[in-house]
């Protein structure tokens, strides 16, 4: 019977997953080593950097990001109560600190009238996206940067930001919606 | 129209993470409502745009290095705003890290991929209870690109020959595994295993291999070795050995023993005893009995006060019929070396068979999904692609369950069978005195002792319906559902004297 080769074929899939051994070593040590922070931080640095990129527009300010957190996830990781929620938490910090380094920035640019900004790693049509996501509100930024630039689910991004799923949700359409107009006719030449 | 309440769904319904009677329900709407089609379009579109562009935001690939240069700089700094003892011992831990990074390589990667290969390797040691006797030391070796391998023992019997090799590094700087995919043997290989060494440029393993008739020598070759080290290479080469072959003749116990469950008759037939394994075979009478037993899923021999279990095996396969009966047999670990004169058979779960046939007409368009109900439970048929293949979905739900997987196959509008493909998925449900507990088939196999009278469930079927060679019409008109399996757990034992037979 065909049903038998179904059957067969559930019990021979079997995978083994690396990563699986591995946070089962980060749980026994309530601290962590820095080999342990590079190597997830290595895995997620596409994810990140795309989100620091969207904030920052500037190379040497998103390896600053890195670097706080990198260090800000060492110091702090005793704090973090089940290792499954470490990578929504080391992508919080990594958020929040893209945040603080604009608002820093916005204020120190009173100072300085100009700005040295670091367009080498940038594609010119990009820039359209940039500017249209300055113009949203934070709240509606982070969401879609955290999914559709980042690559997020729903239900991770609600564990970074502490914010209901139903929210996140709301946020996204709200957010998809704004950007649409601020985009307007630049979609149309794709 | 009430528009606002389908409004909330449309980004899950463009990410097609919706469930089935939801996503139905959007495209009946968007199918008859122009301003919420052109909504969904536009959502589509700057969706699209932004992951195009963002797809733009390239990053230097060794950007991550430079940060961990900067790091113990930017400590030094912090230190002067923090907690200073705690940020003292960091830098101290991150100079010494860092330094031992830079020695020992260029990229921090590698040392990590080496942490991950360690802990992939089985622990496992030599049995030493086995009986020298049966296991042939051996001493074979060839050398190739500076590695030599040596075949160090072979235990063979009936079933299975098991040989044993060391893999050494002469220019002793790593070690090496063999790549499974380039193992050639005569006869089919069944597994490989790699064992934990002390010695830093050996690796021990042992395959397991099926033989292919009577052999008195195996020719065994390795083409392709990796390096467990952070290089990961692959190293070509040939290391070609011929292993002599002794096999053991395995004692055999004819038992003749019968059991009765639910009408049905099952006689325990025999008990193969192997240095590697052991096998109870057993049969069972074919008739048009209403519940027919398929298999057990579950037995234990017990034995000297020990128990040996029967290997993962959610559902008796039907192994072969003939002359009135069906056999089948179950494999346990070996208990050829411990003397053993009596054991219990303990029968703890079996499956069976039930006729209960139900026929369903289907939809025929494709937008739609159906739900039907079998035995008290609620299905879902979803359809997909056309082409020359196509796609159906089924979801099962849990509710009131009480059959564990069905026999069902579909039929075309001239009532002709349509050869399909169904891939099965499901969980295995424990109940314990707490509650159910729901294991993928990965989390079982990795529990399986600790879940025992859990039972399979399937939860989804994803289905290929082809057309045969000659051109037959493979769109589904009806979906027939012939009956259906269903496992119980039951306590039986027999007592069998092993001197007697």
């Amino acid at each position: 019977m065909e049903i038998n080769n179904s059957i067969r074929r559930l019990t021979q899939k079997l995978n083994t997953d690396n990563t699986d051994s591995r946070s089962s070593l980060l749980k026994k040590m309530k601290s962590i080593d820095f080999d342990e922070i590079l190597h997830r931080i290595d895995i997620k640095k596409a994810n990140l950097y795309k989100i620091g990129w969207a904030y920052l527009q500037n190379h040497h300010d998103i390896q600053d990001v890195f670097q706080i957190t990198i260090i800000r996830v060492y110091e702090n990781y005793y704090q973090l109560r089940e290792e499954k929620y470490f990578d929504t938490w080391m992508t919080a910090i990594f958020i929040n600190e893209c945040k603080r380094l604009v608002k820093h920035k916005k204020k120190s640019s009173l100072i300085y009238d100009f700005e040295v900004v670091d367009n080498s790693y940038l594609d010119h049509s990009s820039i359209v996206l940039t500017e249209a996501l300055k113009k949203l509100d934070e709240i509606h930024r982070e969401v879609i940067i955290l999914k559709y630039i980042s690559g997020y689910s729903q239900e991770e991004i609600s564990d970074i930001l502490k914010t209901p799923l139903g929210t996140v949700k709301s946020r996204l359409y709200r957010g998809l919606r704004i950007l649409r107009e601020e985009i307007g006719g630049e979609i149309i030449e794709l | 129209m009430n528009c606002e309440r389908y409004k909330l769904y449309f980004i899950d319904y463009i990410d097609g993470k919706l469930p089935f009677q939801s996503y139905n329900e959007i495209n009946n709407h968007l199918r008859e409502c122009k301003s919420c089609r052109e909504e969904v379009d536009k959502l589509k579109e700057t969706i699209n745009f932004i992951k195009k562009e963002s797809d733009n935001y390239l990053f230097p690939d060794n950007f991550l290095n430079d940060i961990k240069d900067n790091i113990s700089r930017r400590q030094f700094i912090r230190k002067k705003n923090r907690r200073r003892f705690k940020a003292s011992i960091a830098i101290a831990i991150v100079l010494t890290l860092f330094a031992t990074l830079t020695f020992a390589s260029e990229n921090f990667r590698g040392i990590i991929n080496f942490g991950i290969k360690d802990s992939n390797i089985q622990n496992i040691t030599l049995n030493e209870d086995i009986d020298t006797s049966y296991f042939e030391k051996l001493d074979l070796s060839v050398i190739d690109q500076d590695i030599k391998i040596t075949i160090t023992g072979v235990i063979a019997d009936e079933m299975q020959i098991q040989i044993f090799y060391e893999i050494e590094d002469l220019r002793e700087l790593t070690q090496y595994i063999p790549d499974e995919n380039s193992i050639h043997v005569d006869g089919s290989l069944m597994s490989q295993m790699a064992y934990s060494t002390d010695t830093k440029y050996i690796q021990k393993g042992s395959l397991l291999i099926e033989p292919e008739n009577e052999q008195t020598n195996i020719a065994l070759k390795f083409t392709r070795l990796e390096d467990t080290g952070y290089k990961r290479e692959t190293i070509l080469g040939n290391w070609g050995l011929i292993v002599p072959v002794k096999k053991y003749a395995p004692k055999t116990y004819d038992l003749g023993e019968n059991i009765e469950i639910n009408g049905n008759n099952i006689v325990f037939e025999k008990l193969t005893m192997s240095p590697t394994s052991t096998v109870l075979s057993y049969k069972y009478s074919v008739d048009n009995k209403e519940e027919k037993f398929v298999g057990f899923n579950s037995v234990q021999l017990v034995a000297n006060n020990k128990i040996y279990h029967s290997s993962f095996e959610p559902f008796g396969l039907l192994q072969y019929a003939s002359d009135g009966w069906k056999y089948n047999e179950i494999r346990f670990d070996s208990m050829f070396f411990d003397n053993v004169d009596e054991i219990e058979i303990r029968c703890l779960q079996y499956t069976y068979y039930k006729s209960n046939k139900k026929e369903y007409r289907l939809k025929t368009d494709n937008e739609n999904s159906q739900e039907i109900e079998y035995m008290g439970s609620k299905i879902c048929i979803g359809r997909f692609e056309e082409g020359e293949t196509i796609k159906l979905q089924m979801k099962e739900s849990l509710k009131n369950r009480e059959y564990q997987i069905l026999d069902l196959y579909f039929v075309n509008s001239e009532g002709k069978i349509i050869s399909r493909e169904d891939e099965i998925e499901g969980f295995f449900v424990y109940k314990s005195k707490f509650g159910s507990k729901l294991y993928n088939y990965k989390q079982a196999l990795e529990n399986w002792n600790k879940i025992k009278g859990s039972k399979f469930y399937s939860t989804s079927h994803d289905i290929k319906l082809y057309m045969n060679a000659e051109g037959l019409d493979n769109i589904p008109s009806k979906l027939i559902i012939e009956g259906y399996y269903k496992t119980y757990n039951i306590s039986r034992k027999i007592n069998v004297n092993l001197n007697h037979q």
